[in-house]
């Protein structure tokens, strides 16, 4: 009921249609926008997708193009249509009555021996079925009316079978000239096909790009609940051949070691790259670049750190070589003496050992050396620990107190020049610089470690030189330094020598000694060592055993515990630091400075590890950014990823020691410093594993008298023991050692794969050394041999061969070097067994003297 | 596509982050070739090359690339300098070094002759 009120009411209040209306709009053009975004923005991946086969199909376009063009070129087509005109012709000829009523001859007889078969075979069962059903009432019944009919039956059987054979033939050979009517035809349709052939290839791939849907493209482990989605973006990754060069279209780099080895279809791609690989929605989030996803993609080179996933062994990986640089940096500076790294547990402690240290070195050095080690050399392995004067007092106070043998102190003083000159030439002789290199020179072998003795007239003392030289494991039993087979004399004359030559003629003593020291300073040395982790690398009476409480239990004083009471190290344990909580590192002063992330966080900590916070104990060592590169994704690596047992691929034990009496020279000389026996060893020298099926014996026992040049220079083989100017032999790996070692070689390190004997080959033994030499001028063997004076010198030389090696060694590698010496340089030339043959009878002549 | 910060991308940019095929590359160079044609491509091997007749040739003279292309170099390498008409004593390395690898030493041969520094971010091959 209208009145007059309500009227006035509705007359006043605001149209709500308006708002209404803009809020359809609004929820509309909402809609309209989650729309959008769930099937595209949030879908990145059909555009890519959509890209890439549209960049395929503009390739394949254009080489159609191409194929086009090469079809309709002037040459191409004149040949087509010449094949066209020949095909005609020989269709014409075969229409030809003549020809056409002798091929429906031969067409009609074929038919007829096929039908001729058919019955046979019919005759053939029924006769068969019948001489079956005799022999078994024979068998059964044993009536001689059953065995003559069965015997009647069976020359049946044989007449019917000739006659097949007989039709068969037959139809062969009329097969045979009916094709050879049609012979020609088909080989000029199969040459206009070549032709076309690019053509109808090209067009055919064309067509099937238009059927490809664009989806998610999955790799599904089931048995780790794993689904890898990168290459739905990632299309071309493992395509055939490149597409583009825009990211994301490229192909794998280093496809053919990569790939081969682990096809993405199997492995998925995040075992190797990290990153979170269910993502689909943007490139940062599967590529795991967000906040709180825990594995972040790794790119480039850092990608070989997670090789160590599945692969035990890592210095000797195809396209490892970065993880195995990080990998000898460890075994060379000794990080697992202070951290410890699963893998690496019982390696060697890398320093010298320190109990008797009082005796060796004289104070100021030893203050000298704790404040700035590279100061004294700039090889110098030690790190950095930025000891005050007095602290370095101290701890050298601690541990000159450790040991009551007196230092017999002989200042350099005067030299007796007549035993420096002798010890000159047994210093050359001896090759002692192919491991110790001298102010930065030499030191060839830098592995092995030894230090560089340009100095080390100020830092050590005759007596001790001499007890070293003359027997290092008394000293520090760990060393790798050999046992050289020297006379007494021979070495105070090495020791006179060294101290004219090998000094620091600034040196100035700081300290008079002896320097009187205190029980309270010595207390406190004890406690920086303790403090400091010395026994990490160091062996330190006392603290062999040494293990420290983590930082994270400490508080105030240190306390120490022995093994088996805690395992922890001094260090942070490393072994999954790769995959440790972003935020369990301590960013500390450096939060704002460095990228907040592992990697970065790594290379500071190697860069200068006492940076994020003030009390850090560990030492700078002052590592090359190529070396901290190397080291962080060593270090990247590690982590406790769970792997299925089907993609691990263990590190083959070398469990190779040896045995008896070579054990005893072999502990003494040290061979395995440089050369490699079954996996063990170094490989700056030759692996010696079947040494005694490669090297003739009476070469090697010369040799091992007085070693020779084979290879060239830098590389050679030291003197144990020596020849003197005088002819006269003393104490040299004396004879009844080098038979140890010949008779060791020739039972324990030899292969049934080295013939003992060369095959005969065709030709007399003067034709094969003839074809043998000129085989060798024909290949340019003298690029990397030498012969007398002529060659070059990247190989070893030759000019001795034929005394040096046993021909089944030469027969054999002459092969496949490869297989007898992985990575060497030898091409393999993929000679005949002929070639070789003549090839290594001209080696074994060549014979020096 | 987005722009969110992307730590770990900056920290991967090493010291000159090359792509594979050129540090690839310059291994196998390295490993094979430079013991006679120095680490440099000058002819210079540190095996005393220079005493060779022959000599090896220089890759850094600017024109080397003139008249030989790709292919050429291609197989130069593969089936040795002897099977093209020149001296003998570049072996076929066909057996020993596989054909991908072989494309990657001619690429650096280029990169050699044209003395660019091997800077390539881009994640190309």
């Amino acid at each position: 009921m209208q009145n007059a009120f309500t009227d006035e009411r509705m007359r006043r209040e605001p149209p709500y249609a308006f708002y209404f209306f803009l809020l359809i709009v609004i929820i509309f053009v909402l809609s309209l926008w989650v729309i959008w975004n769930e099937t595209v923005t949030l879908r990145p991946w059909k555009s890519y997708q959509a890209r890439y086969y549209e960049l395929k199909q503009r390739l394949l376009e254009d080489e159609y193009e191409k194929a086009l063009e090469d079809f309709q070129s002037p040459e191409t087509q004149q040949k087509y249509n010449e094949l066209k005109a020949l095909v005609k012709e020989a269709e014409e000829d075969f229409q030809n009555s003549e020809v056409q009523e002798k091929y429906i001859e031969i067409k009609t007889r074929l038919d007829e021996v096929r039908e001729m078969l058919r019955g046979n075979q019919t005759e053939f069962q029924a006769a068969r079925g019948k001489a079956l059903e005799r022999e078994y009432l024979f068998t059964k019944h044993q009536r001689e009316e059953d065995r003559v009919k069965m015997a009647e039956y069976e020359e049946e059987v044989e007449k019917i079978e000739e006659r097949r054979r007989e039709l068969l033939r037959e139809e062969e050979a009329l097969k045979v000239e009916l094709s050879e009517y049609t012979v020609e035809a088909e080989r000029l349709a199969a040459e206009i096909r070549g032709l076309e052939m690019k053509l109808t290839e090209t067009r055919e791939r064309l067509k099937r790009i238009d059927g490809i849907p664009i989806e998610i493209k999955q790799v599904y482990m089931e048995d780790i609940n794993k689904a890898d989605r990168c290459q739905s973006c990632h299309i071309g990754i493992d395509s055939p051949e490149e597409i583009s060069n825009e990211q994301p279209f490229t192909r794998h780099p280093g496809h053919f070691i990569y790939l081969e080895n682990h096809p993405p279809n199997v492995f998925g791609c995040t075992f190797c790259h990290r990153g979170q690989g269910r993502a689909t929605s943007s490139p940062d989030k599967a590529h795991g670049w967000v906040e709180y996803w825990p594995e972040p993609m790794l790119r480039g080179n850092a990608v070989q750190a997670t090789c160590q996933t599945c692969h035990g062994e890592v210095q000797h990986l195809r396209g490892g070589n970065l993880l195995a640089k990080g990998s000898k940096l460890v075994e060379k500076y000794g990080c697992y003496g202070c951290h410890k790294i699963a893998g690496y547990e019982d390696l060697r402690k890398v320093g010298p050992e320190l109990t008797k240290v009082a005796t060796k070195v004289n104070y100021t050095w030893m203050v000298d050396w704790l404040q700035d080690p590279k100061g004294y050399v700039e090889s110098a392995r030690m790190p950095k620990y930025f000891f005050s004067q007095e602290h370095a007092e101290e701890i050298t106070d601690y541990l000159f107190s450790m040991t009551r043998e007196d230092r017999i102190d002989y200042p350099v003083g005067e030299i007796n020049w007549d035993l420096a000159d002798r010890g000159k030439i047994l210093w050359r002789q001896s090759r002692c610089s192919i491991c110790h290199p001298a102010n930065g020179v030499g030191g060839a072998f830098k592995e092995i470690g030894a230090p560089d003795l340009g100095k080390i007239g100020s830092k050590v003392n005759r007596e001790w030189l001499y007890k070293w030289i003359k027997d290092p494991k008394s000293y520090f039993p760990t060393t790798k330094m050999p046992r050289f087979r020297f006379t007494d004399d021979d070495i105070w004359d090495l020791v006179e020598y060294i101290m004219s030559e090998y000094v620091n003629f600034d040196f100035e003593p700081e300290y008079a000694e002896p320097v009187a020291i205190e029980v309270e300073s010595i207390k406190r040395g004890k406690k920086l060592v303790q403090n400091y982790g010395c026994f990490g690398c160091h062996n330190v009476k006392g603290m062999e055993e040494m293990k420290e409480i983590g930082p994270f239990l400490r508080r105030g004083e240190v306390t120490y515990l022995r093994i088996g009471e805690v395992d922890e190290k001094i260090g942070a344990e490393l072994s999954s630091v790769g995959n440790k909580p972003l935020e369990l590192f301590e960013f500390g002063k450096m939060a704002e400075t460095i990228p907040h992330d592992r990697i970065s966080f790594i290379k500071q900590k190697l860069r200068d590890p006492r940076s994020f916070r003030d009390d850090l104990r560990m030492p700078n060592y002052r590592f090359s950014e190529d070396e901290i590169d190397a080291l962080a994704t060593l270090l990247v690596g590690f982590s406790d990823t769970a792997v299925p047992t089907r993609f691990k691929v263990p590190k083959e034990p070398s469990d190779y020691k040896p045995t008896g009496e070579f054990a005893k020279i072999e502990s003494e000389v040290k061979c395995l410093n440089c050369h490699s026996i079954r996996g063990k060893g170094n490989d700056f020298a030759p692996d010696i594993s079947i040494e005694g099926s490669k090297v003739q014996e009476q070469w090697l026992h010369e040799f091992l008298k007085q070693p020779d040049i084979i290879r060239p220079m830098l590389r050679q083989m030291p003197q144990f023991g020596l020849d003197y100017l005088e002819g006269m032999i003393k104490n040299n790996l004396t004879y009844s050692e080098i038979e140890t070692i010949i008779q060791y070689f020739k039972n324990v390190l030899v292969t049934h794969e080295i013939p003992e004997r060369l095959p005969e080959g065709r030709l007399s033994p003067e034709d094969q050394i003839k074809a043998g030499r000129s085989l060798y001028e024909e290949k340019g063997c003298r690029a990397c041999h030498q012969i007398g004076v002529d060659g070059g010198a990247v190989g070893p030389n030759l000019t001795n061969v034929g005394k040096r090696l046993t021909e089944g060694y030469i027969y054999k590698y002459l092969d496949d070097p490869q297989s007898l010496v992985p990575d060497v340089i030898e091409p393999n030339y993929e000679f005949t067994g002929e070639e070789r043959v003549n090839l290594t009878r001209y080696l074994m002549t060549l014979k020096e003297g | 596509m987005s722009c969110t910060d992307r730590p770990e991308s900056r920290s991967t940019v090493f010291s000159g982050e090359e792509s594979f095929s050129v540090r690839e590359a310059r291994r196998l160079f390295n490993h094979y070739c430079s013991p006679c044609h120095g680490e440099n491509g000058d002819g210079f091997g540190k095996y005393f090359a220079y005493d060779l007749e022959p000599r090896p040739p220089d890759f850094t003279v600017p024109d080397f690339l003139q008249n030989r292309g790709v292919e050429e170099l291609t197989t130069l390498v593969t089936k040795g300098s002897a099977a093209l008409g020149k001296s003998n004593l570049c072996p076929p390395w066909e057996k020993t070094i596989l054909q991908e690898e072989i494309l990657y030493l001619v690429t650096h041969i280029k990169i050699l002759n044209e003395g660019i520094s091997s800077q390539d971010s881009s994640g190309v091959e």
